[in-house]
This record gives C-alpha cells, structure tokens and sequence, in this order.
C-alpha cells in the first residue's frame, strides 16, 4: 500500500471501517436473537440505506461514529448473556466516547443499566481516563488536536447553529436517512441539501414500507423477548440522537449514519415475533427499493458535486468539508 | 487543654511571621527584577529559574496567552482567575504588588500546613514549632517564596498528600480525600504529581491506588477543559514544545552533573553554600543568580557548620524513621516521595533551589523524626540549625539581590 496516493489511501481506509461497521452491525444482530437469514437481510438493509450509501464513501467520520456507537448496545446484550463485566462495559463506554463525544451518551447509560449507580459513576469516570490517557499518546504525534472537553469551537459551532425546524429534522431522521428523495442543489456551485425537500409519490411508497417495518420493530421491541436493559438502551439512545437531530437544525442528514443504525435494529426486532416472515419480506422489497433508489441518487449528487468542484472549490459548498475528495470519485 | 488553647495562638504566630517575611522579600526582590515598570526584562529567569516576571504578567495581565498551563496544568483557574477578580477589586493594586501579596498568602498556608502535619505526625507543641521556625528560615523557603513564582505556588499543592499521611496515623482517610489529595498534587506542577501516587500507593493497596489516582486525573483533566472554555489560549499540559525542550537540554554548566543536582537538592535545601551566576538557555537566555557552584561549594566556617547540623539532623531523622517509627506508612512516604522527587529534579534540572520546597516538607518531617529516638539532641541541632539558617540564608538572600539588580540592570 506504499506509494498509494492520498484518495486510493482514503478509499481502502473508508472501505475497511465501513466493512467493520457491517460486521459490527451483524453481530449486534445476532446478539439480539436474530436468525442468520434475517440477520443478513438487515445487514443488507443498513448497508443500503441513504445514510450508508451517502457516508460511507467520504472522508468523514461518521462511519466511525456509528460504529463506535454499537459498542455499548453490544456490551448490554453480552451483559445479559455473562453479566457484571467491568472491563467489558467500561472499554465499551471508552470505545463509545473515542470519536464522538455525543455518543459517550451510549457507554455511560449503557454502565448504568448493567450495574448500580456508585459504579456505573466509577466505570465511566475510568472510560474518560483512558480515552484521555490515549489522546495525550495521539497528541505526541499530532500536537495541534484539540482535548476532547472543553473545546471552544464546538461551543462556537452551537451558538452560531440556526433555529431548528422540526418537521423538517423529523422526516430526515426517520425517513430520508433511509430512502434519499431528489437531492435538491442549492445553487449552481453551492451544495447538496435535503433539509427541506418535498415528498413525492415514488419515494412515498418506499418511506410507507420502512415506516411499517420500524413500528413492528418497535412494537416487538417492547413487547418481545429483547432483554429489558436493550430495550431501555436503544430506546434512549434513539431517543438522545432524535434531540439532538431537532437541537442541531442545520443539515440532519449530515448525522445521519449514526442515527440509521439504531432505526434499522429497531426494525429488526420485527423478526423476533410471530410476524417474522411478514417483516423479512418487507424488509427484502425495501432493500432493493433502497438499493436503486439510493445509487440513483448518489450517482446524481456525486455527478453535481464534481461539476460544481470544476467550477469553484469551496470547502464548505457539499454537507462537509470533503469535496476535493468526492469530486475526485468517478460520477 | 492547656495545649489546645496554645495550638491556635501558636500557629497564628507562625503564619503571622511567614507573612511579615515574604512580604518583605517580596518588596525587595520586586525592585531588583524589575526595576522600571516599563522596562522590558529579557532575562526573566534571573531568579533561581524562578521566571518571576512572567509568572506576574500571566497571571495579571488582561488578554495575555496563557501557555504557561503546558508546565503548569490549572495555574489560569487557580491562580490567575482570582488574581484578575482580586485586581477588580481593588484596581490601585498593582500586578506585582497583587503577586506579592498571593504569594505571602501561599508561603504562609505552607508554614501553617507543615506546623498541622508535625503536629499530627505526634511531635509536641514547642518541637513542632521550633522546626517550622526552621523551615522558615530555609533557604528554601525564603528564595521560592521571596518572588512570585508558579514553583512556589505549586510547592503548596504537596501538602495534602502529606498531611493524609501523616493524619492516617490516628484516622484512616477516606478514597476521595486522597482523589483530592492526588488531584491538588498534580494540579500546579505535573512534577509534583509524585506525591498523591505516592500517597495513594502508601495509604491503599495497589489497585485501589491505581483506581485513585485514575479518578484524581480525571478531576484535573475535567478541570483543565473547564479552564480551556475560561481562558481558549490555555494549553494542554505536558504539550508545549518548551516544556519538552526543558526537560530534555538542560542548561549547560549543569549538564551531565546529575548527582551534583540531587545532592544540592537535599543538601542545600536548608542552608545555601554560597550564591553565584550560571549560564542559562531559551528565549529568556542570560545568566541566573544560581547556588554558588552546584557540588557542595562550600563557603566559610558558619556554611560548613550549617550543612553539617542539617546533614546530622537528616541523618539522625532517617534513622529514627527507619528503626523506630511505628508508622510504616510515613517512612515509606518519606523515603518514597523523596526518591520521586530528587530523581526528578536530576532529570529536569537545572536548578533544584526553587523546586525543593515542594520536597522540603518532607525533609522537615524527615529531620523531626529524629524527636522520637533523641528528643534532646535534635532539640539542641535544631535551635543551632535554626540561627545558622536564619545567618546564612539572610546574608546569601542579600547577595543574590544584589546580584539580580546587576543582572537585570
């Protein structure tokens, strides 16, 4: 791999941890009590969806996000299964807080569900010392990153935030993070948005689909045999990352990829009931409506985002700064 | 009871007596580092290292960067955040003045603390308080606290792990007073960070310890973003590239002269050898007023007796805490922080005047345990110790401020 240009060395970096997202995701599956096929089918499912197939080929961080996000979901499922684990919950909770702060949400909900209060304080007290501890090490080869607390420019980026609108963060999280409308460009040169997108029949029906999946799925998560911490966890986490979709107004779909996942293992628990057969062939169409319709839309945006790069290269013109990047990737 | 009434009249006395002190060193030392208060100072470190000027303009300063935290992790939370709401207060209140006076406050919370742990280490009213009078009269004690300085503020931070210990004695102290113990340790001075580890391994078992000392990093770390979101120039600790070049180029006349470094470190820490002028590095290049010559430079009759009463009374207390102390916990801490320290002092260098009253208490207590073994003779060296330090370190403070003066002149 020596020698490989800046993009190529981007490209098999964003395939690896998109690959061990989907395994995580797989596993996560599994742990739940699904069946192979059906574990397979809501891999698939996640893998297609918008956010999946819009995140995981820039250069961002968000599939990283996500995957770190499972971490403390899984750590509650193998509690069930072995419980009192110190070790497990509190790497889980550090893994969790190692590249979004917003998700430590996870790992220390996740300790206080396992184990009692005093503890679960202690757990992710010790999950902050060793994310600090391995940040001072990652701070002697990069000197100018900055302490995961007290950053000012994350306090500046939420004050400058606009007035959320609701109703639009709404469909974003719940449906367009999995079947992507007609990206709208803002202008000629300007980004890609989807905040304020209308609706329109074709992407309607597929939206029917998923929003069918997702309340048998959270039926069956509160009814089912999931165990009661899970269900508390992945509740309160959807829960966390929907205020703080409505809190951050400005593009919802740009945290997309950390809030798909949680939607997709709320379906998934639709496999766990008697309407087994009936979820996984809902779940089956919609892969492949998603699948088509989502490429379709990539194709689009990518195509608009290289011709807006050849005219003017503006960091900020697409949802992150990550143009030069996918401007750089055939449409 | 009798004693009890004595207790606070006598540790007033005490603080009292520190106050009137580091002001007057202060008043003097101010004039002679900074002789016009519009006058650019290049070589602030001219102070023992001390980098007196600077410690004032950190601290005091509106909309100065405060990178000083790379060295020294809360000093914008813990210091200059009250020295800024104090100059409010009272705006006729010079910068300098203002430090003046904080660090009085400082040098007379260390004399009353240090009195508190002799006397909870058991030793009785008037021995406890001739050996503070000694360690007053330190050399120590009076050039850190003569001029303000981060290393002086910080030698304050040391002092609850040993009071901990010391307590432990007659009250097994609770987890989260030795997290906090721990914390405050670190909090000033990385360097000093030794002593709540140290605590922490002495008071509880190993896990526990590291447990302890987890959560003690914890508090400074969620304390120093704190102070990040405060004072945004502030600068993780440990992250400069000065601090790294601190530690790793020492200055030059002292280089490979490590053992010299830890000697002078417990040897000249209570009565100097004499007072000279070393090469110094960096942005802040020039001489320092520096102990005159770092190997034992011995000078004159009444020096040579002073390093002698002090060795004899270190020695005598090493002995006692080893043989005859029941509290192994003290000795281990005393043995154990001492090491930390001098091995550290060695590492960074150059010059171990300042940075030894952080170890100084520790040395005191050291030298008082020889109470318990020969209350009489350490009574009769420590009065000795006490009017040669007072002889010593007076005449060896007047040549170094004559020396600063032409330094900075």
């Amino acid at each position: 791999m020596y020698g490989a240009s800046r993009i190529d060395s981007f490209r098999w970096t964003a395939a690896f941890y998109a690959a061990l997202w989907s395994a995580a995701f797989f596993w996560m599956l599994r742990l739940l009590g699904c069946r192979l096929p059906d574990a397979i089918i809501f891999t698939g499912l996640a893998n297609v969806s918008a956010a999946a197939v819009f995140w995981t080929p820039v250069p961002e961080f968000f599939v990283l996000g996500a995957l770190t996000l499972l971490a403390p979901l899984g750590a509650v499922l193998a509690d069930h299964a072995a419980p009192g684990l110190a070790v497990r919950t509190t790497l889980a909770s550090a893994v969790s807080l190692s590249v979004t702060f917003t998700n430590w949400l996870a790992g220390i909900a996740a300790a206080f569900l396992v184990t009692t209060r005093v503890r679960a304080f202690q757990w992710s007290v010790n999950a902050f010392v060793i994310v600090s501890v391995l940040w001072i090490a990652q701070a002697a080869w990069f000197p100018h990153a900055e302490f995961l607390l007290g950053n000012a420019r994350a306090i500046d980026y939420l004050e400058r935030l606009p007035e959320p609108v609701f109703t639009e963060a709404l469909m974003v999280f719940f449906l367009h993070s999995m079947i992507m409308p007609a990206v709208a460009p803002i202008g000629p040169t300007e980004g890609l948005s989807i905040q304020s997108v209308s609706t329109a029949w074709p992407w309607s029906l597929l939206w029917l689909l998923w929003l069918s999946l997702l309340l048998a799925g959270s039926r069956q998560l509160f009814l089912g045999p999931a165990p009661s911490s899970f269900r508390v966890l992945l509740s309160c986490v959807v829960a966390g990352q929907l205020f703080l979709h409505l809190l951050i107004g400005r593009e919802t779909f740009l945290f997309s990829m950390h809030s798909m996942p949680l939607l997709v293992l709320v379906a998934a628990c639709a496999t766990l009931g008697r309407a087994r057969i009936v979820a996984l062939a809902l779940a089956t169409i919609l892969t492949g409506g998603a699948a088509l319709n989502n490429w379709q839309q990539f194709q689009g945006a990518a195509q608009h985002v290289a011709t807006a790069a050849a005219t003017v290269v503006k960091d900020d013109a697409v949802f992150t700064d990550s143009v030069d990047c996918l401007s750089q990737m055939p449409p | 009871m009798t004693r009890w009434k004595l207790e606070l009249p006598v540790a007033l006395a005490l603080v009292l007596m520190s106050l009137i002190l580091t002001l007057s060193t202060n008043r003097l030392t101010a004039i002679a580092l900074r002789p016009a208060s519009d006058t650019p100072v290049v070589n602030d470190g001219v102070w023992f290292g001390a980098e007196a000027v600077d410690t004032v303009n950190r601290l005091t300063v509106p909309e100065i960067e405060q990178t000083q935290t790379a060295r020294y992790p809360l000093s914008a939370l813990w210091l200059r955040l009250p020295a800024r709401l104090l100059m409010r207060a009272a705006p006729a209140l010079g910068g300098s003045e203002l430090l003046g006076y904080l660090t009085a406050i400082a040098g007379a919370i260390w004399v009353g603390a240090l009195f508190l742990i002799l006397r909870t280490c058991g030793h009785g009213l008037a021995d406890a308080a001739l050996v503070t009078l000694m360690a007053m009269a330190s050399a120590s004690f009076v050039f850190a606290f003569a001029a303000p300085s981060m290393l002086a503020f910080a030698a304050v931070t040391t002092l609850p792990s040993l009071t901990l210990v010391s307590i432990s004695r007659t009250r097994p102290p609770a987890d989260s007073h030795i997290v906090i113990a721990a914390a405050v340790s670190a909090a000033l001075n990385p360097a000093n960070a030794g002593f709540g580890v140290v605590a922490a391994l002495v008071l509880r078992d190993w896990r526990r310890a590291v447990q302890i000392v987890g959560n003690a990093v914890a508090i400074v770390l969620v304390m120093w973003s704190l102070q990040h979101l405060i004072f945004r120039t502030s600068v993780f600790p440990l992250l400069l590239q000065e601090q790294q070049a601190q530690t790793t180029d020492p200055v030059t006349a002292y280089r490979h002269r490590r053992v010299a470094i830890a000697a002078s470190t417990v040897m000249h820490s209570v009565v100097v050898p004499g007072i000279g002028v070393a090469s110094s590095k960096g942005d802040r290049s020039g001489p320092i007023v520096a102990l005159g010559g770092v190997p034992p430079g011995w000078r004159g009759v009444v020096t040579v007796a002073g390093m002698l009463v002090w060795t004899a009374l270190l020695a005598i207390g090493l002995w006692a805490l080893t043989r005859h102390s029941a509290d192994t916990r003290l000795r281990v801490f005393a043995w154990s922080a001492l090491a930390t320290h001098v091995t550290l002092a060695s590492t960074i260098g150059p010059e171990p005047l300042i940075q030894a009253v952080s170890i100084l208490p520790v040395m005191v207590v050291i030298a008082a345990a020889g109470l318990w073994w020969r209350p009489r003779a350490v009574r009769v060296l420590s009065a000795v110790m006490l009017v040669l330090a007072i002889l010593i370190n007076l005449w060896a403070l007047r040549d170094a401020i004559e020396l600063a003066s032409a330094l900075t002149s």
